[in-house]
């Protein structure tokens, strides 16, 4: 086992124990602290990530520059190489889109367009169709490439208020038009925002990765001498040795010194005077730019061969695009023609049908029936079927609504309220629900519980009232009977019997009809007998009061409404009877001769005789006779 | 120079007998503040050796010495390394000037150590003096390529510079030591928090007790 260990924590006595503590916590956080300062710029990490990041950016930017530029070579226009670098490195400063992305879309579409000029008009159309849209450069150049050859489709996410036949028969001219024309000035006015200033700042600093990582890669060619890129490895681990051995040098000239402000003095004072590291750094600088291999490009045909070649490949695409704008409008000619050919088919067949329904039997009968003499409404009916027989739709349509607008006021009455534009489908809809409605309201009604019969109870109310009256009556006709000796009640001294002679009114003029209380009301009257207050007898069913008239019941009378109709004209002749003037208010004397019942028995029932003749709704007035 | 205590023994024997709980959660929390050191030792490992050293890979076979040595040179396996980078809690034997580790961080293993300390004395590698001689020594190996020394302690640079934890030329290595420098006493400081913790709490509930 190796003696690597770190101790955390001994034992053995205490050896100045915080002060060991602070010591090395002090010295640890200012070493951390210097370490921090320099290991970030100097770190040997930090550098190594550095340059295989720029390496790894110049190689991939390398590769796809060469991929253009066979394109290039490929469509013949090798000689534009410069140019269109040039252009795609002006367009990348000014929009803030990588490189990475413009070569690809420069690349589709100068593979079908064919020229650098139309490319670059587009390149930068897209550009700015990208910035509106949200969508890449890439692909707004595909579809742009698309849309040149034909195919239009792809332009109708960017909402240019164009339909699809539109975008069909547009040529591809006009299109760039319409294009340029909505999509102008987007890309300058996402560059005043601070997302484009960020982008603009990315690209530079992309454009510094790859140039160092040119420059790398330079110096590993270099190092790497006669034996070429094999030699490169070797190279590369000499030169990292070498910064590696520069900043080690530099850290631990720093580090060993035990006396950290001196070191630091020494530092600044170089920093402080910075010629002293400039001067050298500036003539490596010098020596490295010397070194940088040359770089030629394409053939070096000379400007007067380029031009020509330029003006060559611009009547080229000219020529290509003019060939694809033909056939667009070949291809649109022959789908017109088409068309054409289709509507008119259509109209001969509509034609065929409207001949044939001539021998149509349906149609030859309606029209037989409408000769007919028929009703307004049967006649509109009949050329509607005849309408819909010849499948024209719109007359069918307009007499439906006639035939239903004359059914307007039957229609009312179901409930149904017509709207202008109902049509038969909407009419029967209503009728259906009205008829569930109705229906639904039926069976509610025809299963509500029924109703008892308010009358029921009058026939027994109404018999005790008049029992009660007649009573009174009896009272106060027995008062004046009693004569002198009597009282006024009638009553048996006391007992509170109310009074009444309870002489049947018939029965002293030697009537023979048998009575028959019908309340079931019993008085009780001295000497034993039981008087009917009624004095009724029935009629033919129909209960009669001697002194009132039989009361025709009215048409619809139950035989119970008709008893109490008949009971109530009793009663108010009743109570007409108490008086000479017959519903005149009643005159009560009263003559008291002699002690026959106690004050309180006669006020009592005087009182409750009063009452009784109040209830019955006659007034009653009050006189005082001094006795 | 560790930090030396007193009574953490005890402490801890009176913490087994009276209150386990505080002993394995005053464990608990060392754990964590040495397993984060080491764990930032293990991430420096790379899965295979450094540099251009690649005959160096373990592929298996028994590193044999050529020099008639006990064991041969080892070779160098990512796991191996890894796996001797821990930590103990335990107390270890006196030394000869009386001192006992109560925790500790190991590099255990053998080629730890070497990935660990290469160039400690000689930053740019030994001079070699070349097979003619016996057997190397400390001043000169016996390799025939002027240049081993170099590349080799180079190879191991590429795994992280020589870092040093405290002001000894011994505490500089390039996984543990490293790992405990950059840790910033962090280490340090929660095991003594977390002594304190359980002496407190401890002292705590024994005058409770006291009391009742």
């Amino acid at each position: 086992m190796s003696n690597i260990r770190i101790d955390i924590a001994s034992e053995f006595k205490d050896k100045g124990f915080k002060q060991a503590e602070k010591a090395t916590t002090g010295l640890n956080r200012q070493m951390v602290a210097l370490g921090k300062t320099l290991g970030a710029t100097l770190s040997v990490r930090a550098i190594t990530q550095f340059g295989k990041a720029s390496v790894r950016a110049f190689s991939e930017d390398q590769q796809a520059a060469i991929r253009l530029t066979k394109s290039l070579e490929n469509l013949g226009l090798a000689f534009e190489n410069t140019r269109v670098t040039e252009f795609i490195a002006d367009l990348e400063r000014t929009s803030g889109v990588l490189d990475d992305s413009l070569r690809p879309a420069m690349q589709s579409l100068l593979m079908t367009t064919g020229s650098v000029t139309r490319s670059q008009e587009l390149l930068t159309l897209a550009l700015e169709m990208s910035r509106a849209s949200g969508r890449d450069v890439a692909t707004v150049s595909k579809d742009l490439a698309r849309a040149y050859v034909g195919q239009t489709r792809g332009l109708a996410k960017y909402n240019i208020g164009l339909s699809v036949t539109e975008l069909r028969t547009k040529s591809f001219t006009e299109l760039q038009q319409i294009l340029t024309q909505q999509f102008t000035g987007q890309n300058a006015a996402y560059l005043e925002t601070y997302a484009g200033r960020v982008g603009v700042l990315n690209v530079a600093y992309a454009n510094m990765q790859e140039t160092i990582g040119e420059g790398l890669v330079d110096a590993f060619t270099i190092l790497s001498g006669d034996s070429g890129i094999g030699g490169g490895v070797k190279a590369m681990d000499l030169f990292a040795e070498k910064i590696a051995d520069v900043t080690r040098g530099i850290a631990t000239l720093i580090a060993s010194g035990s006396d950290l402000r001196k070191y630091f003095t020494t530092v600044f004072g170089l920093l402080r005077n910075p010629e002293n590291l400039l001067a050298p750094l500036r003539g490596i600088a010098n020596l490295g730019r010397e070194s940088k291999p040359l770089f030629f490009p394409g053939s070096g045909q000379g400007a007067k061969k380029e031009e020509e070649q330029r003006r060559r490949a611009e009547r080229e695409a000219a020529r290509r695009a003019k060939q694809l704008a033909e056939l667009q409008k070949r291809t649109a000619a022959a789908q017109a023609k088409t068309e054409k050919e289709r509507m008119k088919r259509e109209r001969e067949i509509m034609m065929l049908k409207r001949a044939g329904t001539v021998f149509d039997l349906d149609a030859i009968q309606l029209v037989a029936a409408l000769q007919n003499r028929v009703t307004e409404e049967n006649r509109l009916r009949l050329t509607a079927l005849l309408a819909i027989q010849n499948d024209n739709a719109e007359a069918a349509d307009k007499l439906t609504q006639a035939v239903l607008m004359l059914n307007k006021p039957a229609l009312e009455n179901l409930g149904i309220t017509l709207k202008t534009g109902d049509n038969a489908v909407d009419v029967i809809n209503k009728i259906i629900n009205a008829q569930t409605r109705l229906f639904l309201l039926n069976t509610g009604i025809a299963n509500l519980p029924k109703a008892k019969n308010p009358f029921e109870d009058w026939d027994s109310i109404l018999d005790r009232l008049l029992g009660k009256i007649n009573a009174i009556k009896n009272a106060i006709a027995g008062f004046g009977q009693q004569g002198a000796g009597g009282g006024g009640g009638g009553g048996a001294g006391g007992g509170g019997n109310r009074g009444g002679t309870g002489s049947n009114q018939g029965a002293t003029g030697g009537n023979n009809v048998t009575v028959t209380d019908p309340s079931g009301v019993a008085i009780q009257i001295p000497g034993g007998n039981v008087a009917n207050p009624f004095n009724t007898f029935t009629v033919n069913g129909a209960t009669i009061i001697a002194n009132s008239g039989v009361v025709t019941p009215n048409a619809g009378d139950t035989p119970n409404e008709a008893a109490a109709r008949q009971r109530i004209a009793d009663i108010f002749a009743t109570i007409g009877t108490f008086g000479a003037g017959g519903f005149n208010p009643a005159n009560v004397t009263v003559n008291v001769a002699g002690n026959v019942m106690s004050n309180d028995d006669l006020i009592q029932v005087i009182t409750e005789g009063l009452y009784n003749i109040q209830k019955s709704g006659q007034a009653i007035t009050f006189n005082a006779v001094a006795l | 120079m560790p930090v030396v205590v007193q009574g953490v023994p005890e402490l801890k024997k009176a913490l087994r007998n009276f209150a386990p709980d505080l002993l394995k959660e005053m464990n608990t929390e060392i754990k964590v503040a040495l397993k984060e050191v080491t764990d930032a030792a293990k991430a420096k490992v790379p899965g295979q050796a450094p540099g251009r050293l690649y005959n160096w890979n373990d592929d298996g076979t028994e590193a044999v010495s050529r020099t008639s040595r006990e064991r041969g040179f080892p070779k160098y396996n990512a796991r191996v390394i890894r796996r001797g980078l821990t930590y103990s809690l335990g107390r270890s034997r006196r030394n000869r000037q009386g001192f006992s580790s109560l925790y500790s961080l190991l590099n255990k293993s053998a080629v730890g150590a070497i990935v660990e300390t290469s160039g400690r004395l000689n930053a740019y590698g030994r001079p070699q003096a070349g097979n003619h001689h016996s057997k190397n020594t400390k001043e000169y190996g016996a390799s025939n390529n002027p240049e081993a020394g170099r590349m080799f302690v180079g190879s191991m640079n590429g795994i992280g510079a020589l870092k040093q934890y405290d002001k000894f030329a011994r505490g500089k290595g390039r996984l543990l030591y490293a790992a405990y420098a950059e840790n910033n006493g962090k280490a340090l400081d929660a095991t003594f928090r977390a002594i304190d913790k359980a002496s407190k709490a401890l002292k705590q509930r024994s005058t409770v007790r006291k009391a009742a």
